[in-house]
């Protein structure tokens, strides 16, 4: 159990993919102008991982390691493709929002890096527990990022206003304003990581 | 199980059989949920068409939608009332290029050319500045007084030019009559205030207004059609600074990040 455990906070706090490992960049960047699309990128991308990793796992004594990388994409793509559909089907409104970035999840680093790195070497239960943990890193990260952009961009909170027009800062919903962000936060993660070691 | 060898056979049928699995799993996925999303996007262009051309209506079945009739690039829609036959209004949906890519809005106009809403269809426009084209034509208080023309032009209020902000102003289009007036940006020679920020967002709206409209009424289009539409082309290109580019620049380094 306590292996598990581990597994699984290594994903969400020690190997945080965001703020760590910095892998999955592009989408990170670019879907967190808000709260709840940042979140919402994170969970789809987790709903990939879990079941990407656990299949791949299950699958990794059928697959020669001469064909692994298309027999991977071919696993990954064929649950996004699920995923883009049922988004589609029943929640249109983030599906229009995220759009394009939803097949791009196919090229996501994070899921290659995670089947090829953990689920092609451990057991079908580990590897599903790596998925939920940086899945979960990630759409932590993601949503705070998007939180804290939404907040100085556009003054609300998960689109609730609290601060006037007047007082938003328009940068930090556009594409400097994510670098920016991205570099605080990972300052601030670090030095809380430091403190601790 | 022991590990499938990568030799020629073992690496054909293991990627053969995986795809093919994905494949019948893709199938009876896309069967469950075709359905359904064929129905959501009917149901948007239907509601989306009666919200721009009875704002009001709640009872979406006191109104028949003729089938749609393409002029120029525009699909035009004819709103009948259900009870008498009698046209309640017509919904044109057109397209033009925006700054980020093309802007598809669809336009409601009531049977005597008055604008009775738009509904951005689909756009690709700057978050936080051209974006806001889908609420700012039809917020703030409406410029249309009357026939002849916006004779009034107000010195604009303190808010307007304030990045974000959509009340005040001088830039709802709604109620203004398509025949009678010319409806063109202030910085063409109009009144209407451009997007601040995004003149060239508010540009691509005003054609794609212009668009819809000659679509619709090819007829009277001489009068509609001021020579802004020209204008915007040519000044475009030299005005793309007003708006800042979203471009990433990829460093050689950038090593297995993406």
């Amino acid at each position: 159990m306590k292996k598990y455990f581990e597994i699984f906070i290594n994903g969400v706090v020690k190997e945080n993919p965001t703020f760590v490992l910095l892998l999955g960049m592009c989408p990170t960047l670019a879907t967190t102008t808000s709260a709840l699309n940042g979140m919402g990128m994170g969970l789809a991308t987790m709903f990939v991982l879990i079941f990407s990793n656990l299949f791949i796992s299950l699958l990794k004594n059928l697959i020669p390691d001469g064909v692994r990388i298309p027999c991977y994409i071919v696993v990954i793509a064929t649950f996004v493709t699920i995923l883009q559909m049922l988004m589609q089907a029943y929640v249109p409104s983030l599906y229009s929002t995220l759009g394009l970035f939803i097949p791009l999840i196919v090229v996501n680093c994070i899921i290659l890096g995670r089947a090829e790195a953990f689920a092609a070497k451990h057991n079908p239960l580990e590897s599903l527990v790596d998925g939920i943990g940086t899945g979960l890193g990630f759409t932590c990260a993601l949503t705070l990022l998007g939180l804290v952009r939404e907040f100085l961009g556009k003054g609300s909170l998960f689109g609730n206003v609290i601060l006037p027009s007047q007082m938003n800062i328009l940068v930090f919903v556009l594409a400097p304003g994510a670098f920016i962000t991205l570099g605080l936060l990972i300052a601030v993660v670090n030095s809380v990581k430091n403190k601790k070691d | 199980m022991k590990k499938v060898k990568s030799g020629f056979w073992g690496m054909s049928l293991s990627l053969t059989l995986i795809s093919a699995v994905a494949a019948v799993l893709l199938g009876k996925v896309f069967g469950i949920t075709d359905i359904i999303i064929q129905d959501i996007s009917e149901k948007n262009k239907l509601s989306g068409i009666l919200d721009v051309v009875a704002p009001d209506c709640t009872d979406f079945s006191a109104y028949t939608i003729s089938e749609p009739v393409n002029a120029g690039g525009s699909n035009v829609y004819n709103v009948y009332n259900a009870a008498d036959s009698t046209l309640a209004g017509i919904a044109v949906e057109s397209s033009d290029n925006g700054f980020g890519g093309e802007l598809t809005i669809l336009f409601g106009f009531s049977p005597d050319w008055t604008i009775t809403g738009y509904k951005v269809m689909k756009h690709s426009e700057t978050p936080g500045l051209g974006a806001q084209v889908d609420q700012w034509f039809k917020s703030g208080p409406a410029v249309a007084s009357g026939t002849g023309g916006f004779s009034v032009k107000r010195k604009r209020p303190v808010e307007s030019t304030l990045v974000g902000s959509a009340v005040g102003g001088n830039h709802n289009i709604i109620g203004a009559n398509m025949s009678a007036q010319s409806v063109s940006l202030s910085k063409d020679g109009g009144t209407i205030d451009a997007i601040t920020a995004s003149t060239i967002t508010s540009r691509a709206f005003m054609r794609t207004l212009k668009k819809a409209y000659t679509a619709a009424n090819p007829g009277a289009a001489v009068d509609a059609v001021t020579d802004a539409t020209t204008s915007a082309t040519s000044v475009g290109a030299a005005d793309a600074s007003a708006e800042p580019e979203l471009t990433f620049v990829r460093s050689k380094h950038s090593g297995k990040r993406k």
